[in-house]
This record gives C-alpha cells, structure tokens and sequence, in this order.
C-alpha cells in the first residue's frame, strides 16, 4: 500500500507531547482557598431560585430566615420558653388577652428602631389571608394585635389559649419591620444575628454578622448559604471539604462520616413522625376494636430496625406529640397478638381480615414500613395488601382518599399537631376523626391557666388518641447530622434548629 | 481471498450460510473483533443465565450487612441496603440489554427501509424528507426521552418507541446514502431493465446488500443506547429500585465511593465492557463486511 | 457563495420552526395539562382555575402555540409555574453557564482531538495508532458520570485539589468560574476528544489513500509539505461538519456531567424542572438546546463555505 511509505516520514510528534503535558500540569495546580471565619452551610434550593426573604412566605428561604430574623419568644433546650424580643408577658385570667413587653434598644438591620409597631404589622401580615402564609393556620387563634405603647403589644385572640407563647416559637414567626412587606422579600430586614450581604437563593447568599446584635455579636464573621439540589453532590462537597455543615443525612451515610476525624456526626430526637392512619369513618375501620386490633400487632422497637435501621428513631404509642414536648404523654404500649386476634373476633373477624394499605415511594420510608407492617400484621390473621401508587398524585388522590395511607408529619408543639391533625372538621383530620370528647377536652386545656392541670388535659386528649384513634404512629424519626471539624462550639444535640450565632470556627 | 461480504453477499441456501461463517471467521481473525464478539457473547449469555446463578435474591435487603467488603459469602461485597452486589451485578444488565436491542433491531429497520425508499424515490419528496431529518436532528432527543419516562408514567418500556424512533431518524440518512450508491449498481439497472418495479427491486436485489450497512449501523446504535439508557438510568429516568440497573447502581453507590466502592466498580466495569464490546464488534464486523460505520455520527 | 449561505439560513430558520412546533406539540400531547402537571396534590378547585387562566389553557391549542412562538420571538417566555420569575430571567444566566463549559471543554478538547487524530490517522496501525486509538475508544464507551465520579474520588476526596461540585454566585464572571469548573471541563473535553478524533483519524486515513497524496508522495514532494499543505485541510475540512453533527450527542453529554458536578447550567435546569413538572420551562430549555445544537451547526457551515477552496476561488474571482 502506498500510504506505507508515509508513515516512515518524521512528525514532530513530540510537540503535542509537550503540549499535553504543559496543559496538565497546568491544569493541576491546587486551587487553595483560605476560610478563617467562615462558615459555609448547604441547603436544597427546593424552591429552585423562587426563595423569598419574607419569613412569612410560603417559599420562605429557610436557612437565611432563621438567622435574619428573631422571634418574641424561644424555646430553650428544656422544651421551655425563653424571652427573645419580648422581655416578659402577661396573660389575663380568661386567657384571651396577652400582652407582652419589647426589648427597649433593638435595633433593625436598616437602623430603624423596634417598635411595637413592627410587632403588631408582622403578625397581622402573617395572618392576612392573601399570603397564604403557612404559619396563618398556627396563629389563627389571634384576632388582632394592638401596640399600647412603644414597647408594649397586646393580643386580642378569638378563643382562650393559655399557651400562646409556644405557637409563637414556631421559627418562621420572625418580626419585620411595620409596612416592609412590598420589600422585604428582597432586602431581609431582620433584627437577627446576621445581615444580609447578598441574596443568591442559586448561588452563594452572603451573610455577615451584626455586630449591634442584642444578645451579642456573632462568634463567625461570614455564612454563606450554597445551594447544592443533588443530595449526593452534597455529600461530595462535605467530603472535599467545601462545605461545613450537612442538615440531614440518612444512616447508610453516616457511614461516611463517621469515625472520620474530619467530621463530627450528630444524631437529634425528633417529634417528625411517620405513619398509616384508618379513616375511622369508613369499613372496617370505623369498628373501633379493629383499629385497635391494627395497632396491637406491631413490634415498634423491630419496626425501627428493619425500617430504619438501629438507632434511626425512638418508638411511639401513636399519640403525634413527640417525648421532648413539655405536654408529651408516655402511655407505654406493647405487641399483643392474642389480644389483637380477640378484638378481631369480637368485631367478628373469625378467620382473620383483609385490609388494603395505599402507600407510595413519595417517602422512601413509606415503603419499607409498609412491608414490616405487612409481616408484623400477618401474625394476627391481619393481611395486609400494600397498593403501591405512583408518587405523584398521591398526597391528592391517595392520601384522605383511601381508607388505609401512608403519612408524614413534621415535627409541632402539642397543641398544633393536636388541633391541625385530629380536631373534628380539621382540614388536614386524615383520620375523619370526630370525637367530641376529643374536642372539648382539647378546649378545656387551651382555656387552662394552670400548667399542672394543662398538662394533665393534654395527656387525657392523647390517652382517647390512643385508646380509640386510627393513627398508627409507630416511631419518631432520628435525624443524624454532620459538622465539619473545623467547627470548634458545636450546637447541642438538643437543638434542632441551630443557633448558628454561637457557633465557632477554628 | 474473497472478502467475506463478496460471500455472504451472492450466497443462497447453504451459500449463505457459509457466509456467515466466512464473516464469522474474519471478525474472530482479528483481535480486536475477536475480543469484541467475546465480550457481547458473554454479556449476553449472562443476562440470559443470571436468574440461575445468583446467590441471593436480587432485591433482599439485609440491615446487618450494609456495604460490607467483599467476602466469599458476598464476592463482590454489599451494597447500602445490604443487598448481594455480585447478583445485582450479573442481573443487572438485563432490562438495559432488552430494552436496547429491541430499540436498536426497530432504528435500524424502520430507518433503514425508509432512508432506502427515499433513495429510491429521490426527487422533491426526498429532498423534503430529509430536510425534515434534518430539523428532527436539530431536536435533543434526550430532553424527550426525560419528558416521556416522566410524564407519561408508562415506566421504562415507554423508552423502546422513544428511543427506536430518535435513533431512526439518524439511520434514514445512512439508508438513503447506501440506497443511492447501489441504485447506480449494474444489477439494479438490470432489473429496471427487465421490467420490475421498485418495490421488487428494493425487497429482492437491495436489502440483501443493505442488510451488511445496517448491521453495522444496528451494532453502534446499540451501542449508542446502552450508553444513553444508563444515562437515564443514572439520571433517575429508566430503571426503577428495587430492579438491578447497572446505571441505577452506580448512581446509587457514587455517595459511597469512599467507604464502599466495590458497590458501584463492579457494575461500572460490566456496563464498560459490554458497551466496548459492542463497539470493537461493530468495528470488526464493519471491516468484515466491508460496511464503513460512521461512527460518532447521529 | 451569498446564494448558499443564504440558503443555509433559511434552513436553520426553518429548523427551528420545526422545532418549535415539536416541542409544543409534545407537551401538548402529554396527558393532563401544564397546571395538572405542576400543582399535583393541589390541583383541584380555585387554584388550578387561577393556574389555567394564568397560562391561558382556556384557549385552543393553535392559538397559544402563535401566542408562544409570537412572544417567545421576543425572548418572552412567560414565567416560570415554580419559580414564578419570568422565564428568560431563569434561563439566562444558566444559559451562559452552560456555553461557558461548552466552550472551554471545546477550546481544549478540538485542538487536542485534531492534532492526536491527525498522529492516529498518520501512524495508522502502529504503536501510537494503537495507544491514541485505544483510549479514545474508552473515552467514548466509558460512560460519563462514571468518568466524572472517578475524577471527583481522585482529584476532589482524597487529592483535594480541585472542588468536588460547583459551588459559584449565580452572577459569577468567567474568571470566577473557570477554576471552579476544572473537572466538568476536562471530563467533557475528554468524550468530546474521543469523538472528533475519531472522526479526524478516519478522515485523515481517507485522505491519504487519495490520489492527490499519492501523486505528490511519488513525485517526491516532501512528507510535511504534503502533510500541511495538501492533506490536512482536505482531511479537516469534512470534519468540521460532523463535529458539528456530534454536538446534539455531546448535549445530552452535559446535562449528565452538569448534574454530577452540580453546575448551575441549562443541564441541571431541565432534570429540576421535569422533577418540578415545571412544563412552560421545560419547553424553553428544550428550545435553547435546539438553538445551541442550530448555531453550532450554522457556524459549521460557514467556516466549511469559507474555507472550502472551490468556493474560495470563486469568491477571489467574483471579488477580481
């Protein structure tokens, strides 16, 4: 062939070599980047850049919120409350009316002063019906605010409720300034730890200490809040040290952190619950021995390793408080099979029954949970059939659709979980749980002044849950989380949200 | 030496098979070929006898051995539900191999006749056609695989059309330019000459010879899929869990590089291999039968 | 030559039309409509009424396809259903990100392509041959994400040379980028190597056997002049158009390595917007990638017109 010859010929083919090495080592020149002061802290970006800096919004940018802004009052590691802009409040003798006095000398990150002005406009613009807030429903005992003078606010509610302070921890209840509402989405205007620098819910938000802060300056000067949507891509920046703090992480992954002298894993208690809830007005589940007999058959502490894996969640006796409420009632509950085949029977069940559970991959958890509950449930002459729905669609075709669902609920204080889930008429009651005994002791506790007594009405409401509910609310969930060394004060392990005010950095 | 595809492409009967073994022995004849054909062999035998040789069930999740090393009792370790990488391994090819054969077999056959009959036809409505190929070029097919799996909800065998379809579009071109070179053939004037009309002449004098340039064309769309399939896998748009895929394991171990990386090595090796094999098979069976692949061409 | 790029344009033009009308038609033909699609659970009542008046479902599909088209003329895309900011304003941004390392990959990976194809093709069968050849064929069947994952293991986890993801202000300029995205750049630099070398090889190796070269090699012209003067802008001119044709394959290639490295491009954007059910979006990021892919391929075309000698020539004698 003729093309032989050619190859004989000389290339300067040593050129391209050098080329390709000068490239390379080019471009294997470490990138060093110094971070004295910084912290650096992912998020999801779940509303994809829409994020709004209004504490208030249903987009509400989560992770800058919390340190832009401050509340009334704060909960303190005890479950108790401690003051945050308030300093003390009263409440009258038939619970309607609360006032609470300002911390004099706070200041907005803009300068202007706080008044009780700013207190009265945050809470009527959380309730205006327009912003669709999602704290509206929390706060909507309140009728209206009113400033009696500088420093002082009162609360006009429309029915009694002696523990008003505990709705008003709720961490997007945050204090903006009277009439920002037009900009403060934009601008962040809290009285927080933190001002903003530069909002870039895509990219990198910029936040930078106030040093005027009333419970005294930041230990770190800079946080930035990066946002990585991939959850692997998270983890990789946490692993090449991109990024300090990871939020949540789930077992399998600890893992990767732990016994990593690099990092430091954190595992919380938390009341976040999942669960399969009967509509109790509906076959066969409005026969209350067989709702009872449903919940009697489930080895919880077996459930949590199977489902979750050892340590993933502590267990629980289906009332939604969670034990690190102060109104948390421990009822104890136990696996009994002869037990649960006896109700069956009485409610004339002989040869065992069929109930078909409608679950879906929304959760990865909802699944494997499914499944346990099906071979626990077995047991009993319980058959369990799991229908597995596509995951979307299912929080509005499925879920309060079927009978027998897979749920989720996040973490809330007594009262609101109590009120929000299981009150007659609720909008989100997924249980179609009518019981007015229910109802009115739920009244009498809100109306109650005395905590000793409150507690005890709290606990009654949870003992009628328990013994005639149809929520099966196997567990709490444990939510491990991970620091990079190089924070030197780590938050205790009894916060779940943070104050990242006290943190350092080495 | 008479080139194999010389045999294959004359021989009738017991000709034709011998052929086929003239083909055959070219492609083992190289190395390269050789490998390549080993490779695909392998695969292919494997996703067939998978269910015969798993240890363990496929989807069985064990808390107590979360992303262990490998071990005789799990040679190729664990993965993070506990699960036998080794099986998941071997099974996991399946969906990814049927899925893409079949899509690749509908490419090649439904392109190639219609990039052949534009050939044939030629004039205005070929060249509208292919100015129509051309826009539908202009379209990234992968953005339309996505929206199909997502928002038909018609799960992973939604892909065969898609997929068949978009890969189609590419073999018209590649038809038409075959159809054309042998349309100027003597044979195919011949047969004009004696009276038969187009049809009988596409079906009885070209597809024969065709069927070499669209066998290779078949190969590398194969090829082609495997890759685009466990980018969807991987992107979370093809296999569902619990069903091994060998895309859906490597994104599904890339988090435990660090601690576990057996879990997503080994499926990554056997989607590589499979994916070069067919490659080099293509390469040598282009060679063997003469056919040029346009490799890298959409 | 006027006459042929005009005719080129006209093509492109009409391409994108065609476009167009596919990619509204397929979201027209997906069950459900757009606010079905996005508000899932809360599709039902007030909400989804407010949603469909706000996309102006109510109207008939032509319609709102001209209505579409018409404004999206304009760069108007309508806003986004999740993140409520106007479409173009999302898009933009990402849009730059993603021709950004597009770009760069290209600037590294063409030049290195051409001159390693252009050795393959010379040194066909021989040692270099075997070595270039062999690690473009793995280059191009190794799938990207697990290329990718293995530079972030070594250079990202246990080297720490370079970021493991993408971590920028969406405002970023090109000098804060670069060193930011080494990774994604060389990983699509080295697919998009695999693919033009290939292609350079086979067509330098066509080249060679030509008569041309061959006359020259017998008259004794010597191997570099031949090389540089005749067979290289033979061989590369065919090339540029399929290179060109290889970018509709390497876009797909970037939404894959964009998700892996978490870079806030086009890529990335459309995986969340499918995941959000976002469809007006989606639509726009589907039409910017036919742009892309039209562009790249309209600029093919001119360079190949322009250097083409034979329409050079007659362009020097129109011009003379």
């Amino acid at each position: 062939m003729p093309s032989r010859s050619v190859k004989t010929a000389g290339l300067p083919y040593f050129r391209p070599i050098r080329l390709i090495l000068a490239i390379t080592l080019l471009l294997s020149l470490p990138v060093s980047v110094t971070h004295a002061g910084l912290l650096r802290l992912a998020y999801d970006a779940g509303f994809g850049g829409a994020e709004s800096l209004d504490p208030y919004s249903p987009t509400r940018f989560y992770f800058t919120t919390l340190t832009l802004f401050d509340r009334l009052v704060q909960q303190n590691h005890e479950g108790g409350i401690d003051p945050g802009l308030a300093t003390s409040w009263e409440v009258s003798d038939d619970a309607r009316t609360w006032t609470f006095n300002l911390r004099p000398g706070v200041r907005f990150h803009s300068g202007k002063p706080l008044v009780a002005a700013d207190v009265v406009y945050s809470i009527h613009h959380a309730l205006d019906p327009e912003r669709g807030s999602p704290v509206a429903s929390t706060l909507a005992v309140i009728d209206r605010a009113e400033a009696l003078d500088d420093l002082t606010v009162r609360f006009h509610l429309k029915s009694a409720h002696a523990d008003l302070p505990l709705l008003l921890i709720d961490p997007r209840c945050g204090i903006i300034a009277e009439n920002s509402a037009a900009t403060i989405e934009r601008t962040g205007d809290g009285t927080g730890p933190y001002k903003l620098l530069r909002n870039d819910p895509e990219g990198i938000t910029l936040l930078i200490a106030n040093p005027e802060y009333w419970q005294g300056p930041p230990r770190v000067e800079r946080i930035e809040v990066v946002a990585i949507p991939d959850q692997v891509a998270q983890i990789q920046a946490m692993l090449s040290g991109q990024i300090d703090y990871l939020p949540s992480i789930n077992r399998r992954q600890l893992k990767l952190f732990e016994n990593n002298p690099d990092f430091i894993v954190q595992t919380i208690r938390t009341g976040h619950w999942p669960g399969m809830v009967m509509r109790t007005d509906q076959p066969p589940f409005d026969d209350v021995r067989v709702r009872k007999a449903m919940r009697l058959v489930i080895d919880r502490p077996n459930m949590i390793r199977l489902a979750l894996g050892d340590g993933g969640g502590e267990p629980a006796c289906d009332t939604p408080v969670w034990p690190g409420d102060p109104y948390y009632a421990d009822m104890g509950c136990h696996r009994d099979i002869p037990a649960a085949r006896a109700l069956l029977e009485e409610a004339g069940y002989n040869d065992g029954i069929d109930v078909d559970l409608y679950t879906s991959s929304v959760e990865k958890l909802f699944i494997s949970m499914a499944e346990v509950y099906q071979s626990q449930a077995a047991e009993a002459g319980i058959r369990v059939h799991i229908h597995q729905v596509p995951a979307d669609g299912y929080w509005t075709d499925t879920w309060m659709q079927e009978s027998f669902v897979s749920t989720r609920w996040n973490q809330r204080p007594a009262d609101q979980i109590l009120n929000e889930a299981f009150r007659s008429g609720a909008s989100w009651n997924e249980t179609y749980w009518s019981n007015p005994d229910f109802d009115h002791s739920l009244d009498m506790a809100r109306k109650e002044t005395d905590p000793v007594k409150r507690r005890s009405m709290y606990a009654k409401t949870q003992q009628i849950l328990f013994d005639e509910g149809g929520a099966i609310i196997p567990f709490y969930l444990n939510i491990n989380r991970v620091f990079s060394a190089r924070i030197s004060s780590l938050p205790s392990e009894k916060e779940l949200f943070i104050e990242w005010r006290r943190v350092a950095t080495q | 030496m008479i080139p194999a595809a010389d045999a294959i492409r004359f021989g009738t009967g017991r000709s034709r098979l011998a052929g086929t073994v003239i083909v055959f022995r070219d492609i083992v004849s190289r190395p390269v070929g050789a490998i390549g054909l080993f490779l695909v062999v392998f695969h292919l035998l494997l996703a067939v006898a998978a269910s015969f040789i798993t240890p363990y069930d496929v989807a069985l999740q064990n808390a107590d051995r979360i992303l262990q090393a490998p071990s005789w009792a799990h040679p190729m370790g664990t993965d993070s539900l506990g699960r036998d990488v080794f099986s998941r391994t071997i099974t996991g090819g399946r969906i990814s191999i049927v899925i893409t054969l079949v899509s690749a077999v509908i490419a090649a056959l439904w392109g190639g006749l219609t990039g052949v009959s534009l050939g044939l036809v030629g004039g205005r409505i070929d060249e509208w056609c292919m100015r129509l190929v051309d826009a539908f070029l202009a379209i990234p097919g992968l953005l339309f695989l996505l929206l199909i799996v997502s928002f038909t909800g018609g799960g992973v065998y939604a892909l065969i059309p898609t997929l068949a379809f978009f890969n189609g579009i590419s073999v018209i071109r590649i038809g038409r330019g075959a159809a054309q070179g042998v349309a100027v053939k003597d044979y195919i004037t011949a047969a004009r000459v004696r009276g038969h009309g187009s049809r009988f002449i596409v079906f009885q004098e070209m597809m024969p010879n065709l069927q070499d340039i669209l066998l290779v064309e078949w190969a590398m769309r194969w090829s082609w899929m495997m890759l685009a399939f466990s980018s969807l896998s991987f992107l979370g748009f093809g296999a569902t869990p619990p069903t091994p895929d060998w895309g859906l394991m490597i994104s599904d171990s890339r988090e435990f590089l660090t601690v576990a990386p057996w879990a997503g090595v080994w499926p990554a090796i056997f989607l590589s291999t499979l994916i070069i094999g067919i490659n080099l098979f293509a390469d040598a069976l282009g060679k063997a039968l003469r056919v040029n692949p346009q490799q890298g061409v959409i | 030559m006027l006459k042929v790029l005009l005719r080129r344009l006209v093509m492109a033009v009409f391409t994108l039309v065609f476009v167009a009308i596919v990619v509204f038609g397929v979201t027209e033909a997906l069950p459900g409509d757009a606010c079905t699609a996005y508000l899932g659970k809360l599709a039902q009542g007030e909400r989804l009424s407010r949603c469909q008046s706000g996309l102006g479902l109510d109207k008939s599909s032509a319609e709102r396809f001209f209505d579409w088209s018409g404004r999206a003329l304009q760069g108007d895309f309508g806003d986004s259903l999740k993140r409520k900011r106007p479409i173009s304003d999302i898009i933009a941004p990402r849009f730059r990100n993603t021709v950004i390392l597009g770009t760069s990959a290209a600037l590294i990976g063409i030049p290195l392509a051409i001159i390693l194809g252009v050795i393959a093709g010379v040194y066909r069968e021989r040692f270099s041959d075997h070595v270039v050849s062999g690690i473009a064929l793995l280059a191009m069947t190794i799938p990207e994400f697990v290329i990718a994952t293995v530079l972030i293991f070594l250079f990202a986890i246990s080297l720490k040379w370079f970021p493991a993801v993408t971590i920028l202000p969406t405002e970023a300029s090109v000098a804060e980028i670069l060193p930011n995205i080494i990774l994604p750049m060389i990983t699509l630099a080295f697919v998009m190597t695999a693919h033009i070398l290939r292609i350079t090889r086979a067509s330098v190796i066509d080249t060679m056997s030509s008569e041309f070269v061959k006359m020259a090699t017998l008259k004794g012209v010597p191997f570099r002049r031949i090389l540089f003067r005749h067979m290289l802008p033979s061989a590369l001119l065919p090339t540029i158009n399929i290179v060109a044709l290889t970018m509709a394959w390497l876009l797909s290639g970037v939404v894959v390595i964009e998700k892996v490295f978490n870079y806030p491009g086009l890529g990335t954007l459309i995986i969340q917007s499918i995941f959000d059910r976002d469809l007006p979006l989606v639509q726009a990021i589907a039409l910017m990638f036919a742009v892309m892919y039209i562009a790249v391929n309209l600029i093919a075309d001119f360079l190949v017109i322009l250097l083409n000698p034979r329409l050079r020539t007659r362009v020097s004698a129109e011009g003379g």
